[in-house]
């Protein structure tokens, strides 16, 4: 199969697969509590004001019509209104999900690097006290709530040392940087605004660890099994009868035959690394689409709450077939 | 080991050393034995000093109910390895009996909980039960089991640490409500907030609640909503995983399909969505946590028995003319599910993790309720101020309980799927 047969392919699986999960989203929330205006309101509210409420909503009309504006406004980018104040919640997914993508970014490279490197350290000293320890470490970090250990880090470092910044994004005392992209870091570099770039990256290092450090677990075992089967073959023992420097071997050599599994995970842990946003955001005040949905749960806000879920779950399926026809390209036997 | 050895001696078969002159062996036996000694003695009086503190004054009738059950248990095991290997039984009536054993300890229990003790509860009896088929089945596990997973090397002791962590914690749960100093639910015990002290040795929450009951007290929740998930899950979805990889065709590719389609959603997310819809209560949350693990099981049991089906002696079955009935239930069923059990281990894990996360964005019990997941939310509240006992006992105690399960999946993972072995 050729690339472009393999990618088109794989577009037309990821549209069922998306459609499916739209679905079942939007029978969850509409259907499964009965009559989410009802639950918005808790308590009995006037017939007239529930009217308008959902005429306001676009909750009156029957239900099989309610499933299709729902799909066709999607693709518009038409994620509905909010129950709360009637604002449509595009407009809050634009503002908020630039710091949600920041953060999961760094916190995707900090987990792949420290990964990747406990990994080859374990692999090389298999079976000894370090390769016991860091798999112990990998199996602890899975164990660890990730709101628990942000709650740790947040004490030690920021309330008993008073080393880095807690909450929010950027310090109210200096000027935001200007809004391109969304992602102050990236921002604060593209305008040349050095001290706007360390205030947000001081921001942003405790919940990268949090988050990375709760991820990295999956990558140092994969890492260690990839690299334990590379290590044993003939061309690393032909460059070791070479001389060639272990470094050189280990890194060089052996890594980039492990590498294409971690890119496969790195597509894989990204549905885990949105799910834990929301709660390190939670913790750290991070204003993000986690944040903004946890905040919607506290007033019942189905509609907000559907919108942020559907967002989140397309994203997913989006990034998914990126990564999979990236690595596609770069091993030709995926696509036979 | 011959079979004589481990029937009589269990665990206590280690402490006595085979190698070096009478010398070292009489003192790395001593020493071992120290450890044990000491080891248990320290836990009974821990035990037995909280029950003391306690404050309907019962608690140490329970943990010594509890230790004695645990005796019966083990010299009746004894005996039924002993009956086995005289050939006075056979393995199947020796199970039987050790079965009976624990019927009567519970009927025992009952009678103990409802009559004996005189200011008991109904439900003094059910902890009874409860704790003591618990430390009964620890002391099997020790006994019996420590040998078989020994010869396993470190995989087994993984294994074996991670099941005594869930027993303890089970076993703390069980007993809980008897011998924690004081109730859990009440509020303005001590003073807000007050820092770990001699009447309060963990410190007291926001609402003036004592935390170390509610540290003792509050895994009932986290394991009430892990079990019930876990259960649905594996109920669902090993049916599914058998029926749909075993027919295939079109049922097959639609079954895979809806499964992937709620496998990369983001787990949490979804979570969520369905127990904000649901309401807060323990059913709802368990529900909300299967639904996003029903994939794992699926597609574990799937792939394996894939696998199993082109094996010769599933084909050879077929050719023989056996029914689909007896190849899914007696040749392909058995082969798939040790995979299931691992899953099983780490999905108890990843249920307590989400469980907490839901707990933690608003979606969890009412305040009254003693849940570790709660304390820690609520702690949090606290963080700026410094208060680091509110979060650190609570939190620390789901980190050993996922942890415990963790470590068993992974020391399971590698004795029952050996090829993935180094």
């Amino acid at each position: 199969m050729s690339l472009k047969s393999y990618v088109v392919t794989r577009v037309l699986m990821t549209i069922p697969m998306i459609m499916l999960l739209l679905t079942f989203v939007f029978i969850i929330v509409r259907i499964l509590p009965g009559d989410p205006a009802l639950l918005h309101f808790e308590r009995h509210v006037d017939p007239e004001t529930l009217e308008a409420f959902r005429q306001t909503l676009g909750l009156d009309v029957p239900i099989l019509q309610q499933y299709f504006n729902y799909l066709i406004g999607l693709p518009a980018g038409d994620f509905g209104l909010s129950m709360q104040d009637f604002t449509p919640i595009s407009e809050h997914i634009v503002v908020r999900f630039p710091a949600t993508l920041e953060l999961t970014i760094y916190s995707m490279i900090y987990a792949v690097l420290l990964g990747v490197a406990l990994g080859v350290k374990s692999a090389k000293n298999y079976d000894k006290t370090q390769d016991h320890g860091i798999r112990m470490f990998g199996i602890v970090t899975y164990a660890i709530p990730v709101f628990f250990l942000g709650m740790i880090l947040q004490i030690i470092f920021s309330i008993w040392l008073h080393l880095l910044p807690t909450g929010t994004r950027f310090d109210p005392h200096y000027a935001t940087p200007t809004t391109i992209t969304g992602m102050y870091t990236i921002d604060s570099l593209l305008t040349g605004n050095i001290t706007g770039f360390v205030v947000s990256l001081r921001y942003l290092i405790l919940p990268t660890i949090t988050l990375g450090t709760i991820l990295c677990g999956i990558f140092i075992r994969l890492t260690r099994t990839n690299m334990l089967e590379t290590l044993r073959q003939d061309f690393v023992v032909a460059a070791e009868a070479r001389g060639l420097s272990s470094g050189k071997i280990t890194y060089t050599y052996a890594l980039k035959n492990a590498f294409l599994p971690i890119l496969t995970m790195i597509g894989l842990q990204f549905a885990a690394l949105l799910a834990g946003a929301v709660l390190t955001e939670t913790t750290f005040s991070w204003p993000g689409l986690g944040t903004y949905l946890v905040q919607r749960i506290a007033h019942r806000d189905y509609t907000a709450i559907q919108g942020v879920v559907v967002f989140f779950g397309i994203l997913v399926s989006i990034v998914t077939l990126i990564l999979d026809i990236l690595y596609a390209y770069l091993d030709p036997r995926i696509r036979l | 080991m011959s079979q004589q050895e481990t029937a009589i001696s269990g665990v206590f078969y280690y402490l006595i050393p085979r190698t070096g002159d009478w010398k070292e062996r009489s003192r790395s036996f001593l020493i071992g034995l120290a450890v044990v000694v000491i080891g248990s003695l320290a836990i009974i009086s821990a035990f037995i000093g909280l029950a003391l503190r306690s404050n309907s004054g019962i608690g140490i009738y329970v943990i010594v109910y509890t230790i004695l059950c645990a005796f019966v248990v083990l010299i009746s095991d004894a005996y039924r390895k002993y009956r086995i290997q005289e050939k006075h039984m056979t393995p199947r009536t020796g199970w039987l009996f050790l079965s009976a054993i624990f019927i009567i300890l519970g009927f025992v229990s009952v009678v103990v909980g409802l009559f004996w003790v005189p200011e008991s509860e109904g439900s003094l009896s059910s902890a009874l039960v409860l704790g003591g088929t618990v430390l009964g089945v620890v002391v099997i596990l020790l006994y019996d089991g420590y040998p078989i997973l020994e010869e396993r090397g470190s995989a087994g002791y993984v294994a074996m640490a991670g099941l005594l962590i869930v027993f303890a914690m089970v076993y703390m749960t069980a007993v809980s409500w008897w011998v924690v100093p004081y109730d859990p639910r009440d509020l303005d015990v001590g003073p807000y907030i007050s820092a770990p002290s001699v009447q309060f040795p963990l410190g007291t929450t926001s609402l003036g609640q004592d935390l170390l009951s509610r540290t003792i007290a509050g895994g009932g929740i986290m394991l009430q909503v892990a079990v019930l998930s876990v259960l649905v899950c594996f109920s669902v979805g090993v049916p599914l995983g058998l029926a749909a990889s075993y027919r295939g065709g079109v049922a097959d590719k639609a079954t895979s399909l809806v499964m992937d389609s709620i496998f990369a959603f983001p787990g949490l997310v979804l979570a969520i969505a369905i127990a904000a819809m649901l309401g807060p209560g323990v059913v709802n949350m368990a529900l909300a946590i299967a639904v996003v693990y029903i994939p794992s099981y699926f597609r574990v049991i799937r792939s394996q028995v894939l696998t199993v089906k082109e094996l010769p002696y599933v084909e050879a079955a077929i050719v023989l003319g056996a029914r689909d009935r007896d190849i899914l239930f007696r040749y392909v069923l058995p082969n798939v599910l040790p995979s299931a059990v691992v899953v099983m281990s780490i999905n108890f894990a990843d249920a307590i993790l989400t469980a907490a996360g839901l707990t933690f964005v608003g979606l969890g019990l009412p305040v009254s309720v003693p849940d570790w997941g709660w304390d820690l939310t609520f702690g949090s509240h606290q963080l700026i101020a410094g208060k680091w006992w509110v979060i650190t006992y609570p939190g620390l105690m789901i980190v050993i309980l996922a942890l415990g399960f963790t470590l068993a999946g992974e020391g399971l993972n590698e004795i029952l799927t050996p090829k993935l072995k180094e």
